[in-house]
């Protein structure tokens, strides 16, 4: 038996793996691996690495992993639209014949902007044009209507002004100020910390004076998206009803609607506990906490955060939602009531499309990729029926 | 609690078969950070990784086919990523100057450890490699490791990219690992830890 050999390779990697090995020991370890037996290797260096050891670099890996995707998404060559030997999935088909007509469409919109004719269009939906930059932002029981072109307000310790210096009102200790999107709008936020939010149609955001300094404490109901500057000293933490959500410094998705059964929270990179009486998870990066609000449970799941968080970037991703979803994304969106005529079919949609197309758009899109066909009325009520054929 | 309870990684194996690229980015996006972690620990060097994860990702994408997902897919793609893993360790032993560049890469890994009581001498090639960088690189370097900015933020304040910004770290790293490869050649490194002892 070499077990004397052996137990010196398995010190020495053991060192080297947890980077405690002294360069003059170096040579030794790789002397002794050229000995070793190949699948007593095999199995040391595996029980090594499947020993507990703190993680480390996550942000680092998180980005290169993300990098590293598309040169290998770019090498894999995807099966576009033309059709290869293999079978073609229906998803497949229509994500392919989405990503088409998003481009299509995207043309047509922006010929159609460009020659300003856009009355020659009687249809409703046609007329129904996309949300913009709209919130309200109420400080100490006063209401102000937020410039639309301003684009972003930064919520300082003592006063609230534009991300170009024009200020709109300045705070005392101890106020309320809440800031809330109505349907059809969105509005990005600079916290007095540096933290970014991104606050989607329909949310409303509530926070003290005194954060920042005293505490990182908000209140959520809607959608948000928030990029949290590190400060170990004052945990980030976020309360929407029946769960709390806890950070550091990181970058993560919250949709908590009203109407929605499920809160959801989505973590992009970093890390972040989420909590409510009886539970407390730790996610990862491109993992979902789902509560489910009737059963007051939170469970977990692997997303793609970049699919989840493309809203803040103006672009409605389908990805994974279910057609009743989706519409009551539209329906934040467009301000609209959504209505089935009949039952849709429970499929799964896909693609992607800009959140600034008019409506018309949308239900082209719609019904040439899922055959699902929707008509507005006069006051905003989208009917819906499943096949218009 | 049961993490994976909505991951069904049987459907999304046989969607993946059916040439979803969807499925295929799941999967990636469930195995890649911690294979990419596991890696790490053994070659020390992200480029290394990265070939070897791209290799093994693409082989799965090749062989989607082939996949029985009863037989464990965990088991399969760790299997897969390990040997080659393993085998470019093995390469790397057999020749002296890789072996020396892996050492290097492990120490310049201590640039990134947090709370580890670091060896003095370790630290002080470090940190003089670190004085070999380009400036711009050294900044971005500094103010992301020491500073513990984010690669967001420092990609804000230097008006580049995110993406630039984990690249020029890498960068900096094969910098620093030829730096001390250059300069920390054997001999001269025994006689320094030599030295080095006796100062105690």
């Amino acid at each position: 038996m070499a077990s004397d050999k052996n137990d010196k390779t398995y010190t020495l990697l053991r060192a080297f793996i947890n980077d405690q090995l002294e360069r003059s020991q170096l040579e030794e370890l790789f002397a002794l691996i050229e000995e070793a037996d190949e699948e007593q290797l095999h199995i040391a260096i595996r029980s090594i690495l499947e020993e507990e050891h703190t993680l480390e670099n996550l942000d680092f890996i998180q980005e290169r992993v993300e990098l590293l995707q598309e040169d290998i998404l770019a090498k894999i060559n995807p099966p576009r639209s033309f059709p290869s030997k293999r079978k073609l999935s229906p998803l497949r088909i229509a994500i392919g014949i989405a990503a088409m007509l998003t481009i299509v469409f995207t043309i047509t919109y922006l010929w159609q902007f460009g020659n300003d004719h856009a009355g020659t269009d009687q249809d409703i939906a046609s007329t129904i044009m996309p949300g913009g930059n709209k919130a309200i932002i109420t400080v100490n029981g006063q209401d102000f209507e937020l410039d639309a072109d301003r684009g972003e307000l930064m919520l300082g310790a003592d006063s609230l002004f534009y991300g170009d210096g024009q200020l709109l009102t300045t705070t005392a200790a101890q106020q309320t100020v809440q800031v809330k999107t109505p349907l059809g709008g969105q509005y990005q936020l600079i916290l007095s910390d540096g933290s970014q939010v991104w606050l989607n149609a329909g949310s409303k955001l509530t926070y003290n004076t005194g954060f920042g300094t005293d505490n990182r404490a908000l209140r959520l109901e809607g959608e948000a998206y928030f990029d949290v500057v590190k400060n170990p000293d004052l945990p980030f933490t976020v309360e929407i009803n029946g769960q709390q959500v806890e950070v550091l410094g990181t970058a993560f998705n919250i949709s908590a609607y009203a109407e929605e059964p499920m809160v959801k929270t989505t973590l992009q990179r970093g890390s972040l506990a989420v909590a409510n009486d009886d539970q407390k998870l730790i996610l990862k990066p491109n993992q979902q906490a789902i509560l489910d609000k009737d059963a007051k449970k939170i469970a977990t799941r692997d997303v793609n955060a970049a699919s989840i968080v493309a809203w803040k970037d103006g672009i409605f991703d389908f990805h994974g939602m279910d057609v009743e979803e989706c519409m009551r994304v539209i329906a934040r969106w467009y301000q609209l009531d959504i209505v089935y005529k009949e039952k849709v079919p429970s499929v799964l949609l896909g693609g992607k499309m800009s959140r600034g197309v008019r409506l018309s758009t949308f239900l082209e899109f719609l019904e040439a990729n899922f055959g699902i066909h929707g008509e507005v009325t006069a006051d905003r009520k989208l009917i819906i029926t499943a096949n218009s054929k | 609690m049961k993490e994976e309870a909505y991951f069904d990684e049987a459907k999304v194996l046989e969607e993946m078969k059916q040439d979803s690229i969807a499925a295929f980015n799941q999967l990636y996006s469930k195995y890649a950070p911690i294979l990419y972690q596991r890696l790490l620990r053994l070659l020390k060097n992200p480029e290394s990784v990265e070939e070897i994860l791209q290799d093994v990702f693409l082989k799965i994408w090749n062989k989607r086919e082939e996949i029985i997902p009863e037989k464990g897919f965990k088991t399969f793609i760790y299997r897969i990523a390990d040997n080659m893993a393993i085998d470019l360790f093995r390469k790397i032993g057999r020749d002296k100057a890789l072996q020396l560049e892996l050492w290097a890469a492990s120490i310049s890994f201590y640039l990134h450890t947090e709370e580890r009581v670091l060896d003095k001498e370790k630290v002080s090639i470090v940190q003089e490699a670190i004085q070999s960088l380009p400036p711009k690189r050294r900044d971005i370097l500094m103010q992301c490791k020491f500073e513990e900015k984010s690669y967001k933020e420092v990609a804000e304040m230097m008006g580049i990219s995110v993406s630039t910004v984990s690249n020029q770290l890498v960068s900096a790293m094969k910098d620093i690992r030829e730096y001390i490869v250059k300069n920390y050649r054997e001999d001269y490194l025994i006689s320094l830890i030599f030295i080095a002892v006796l100062a105690f």
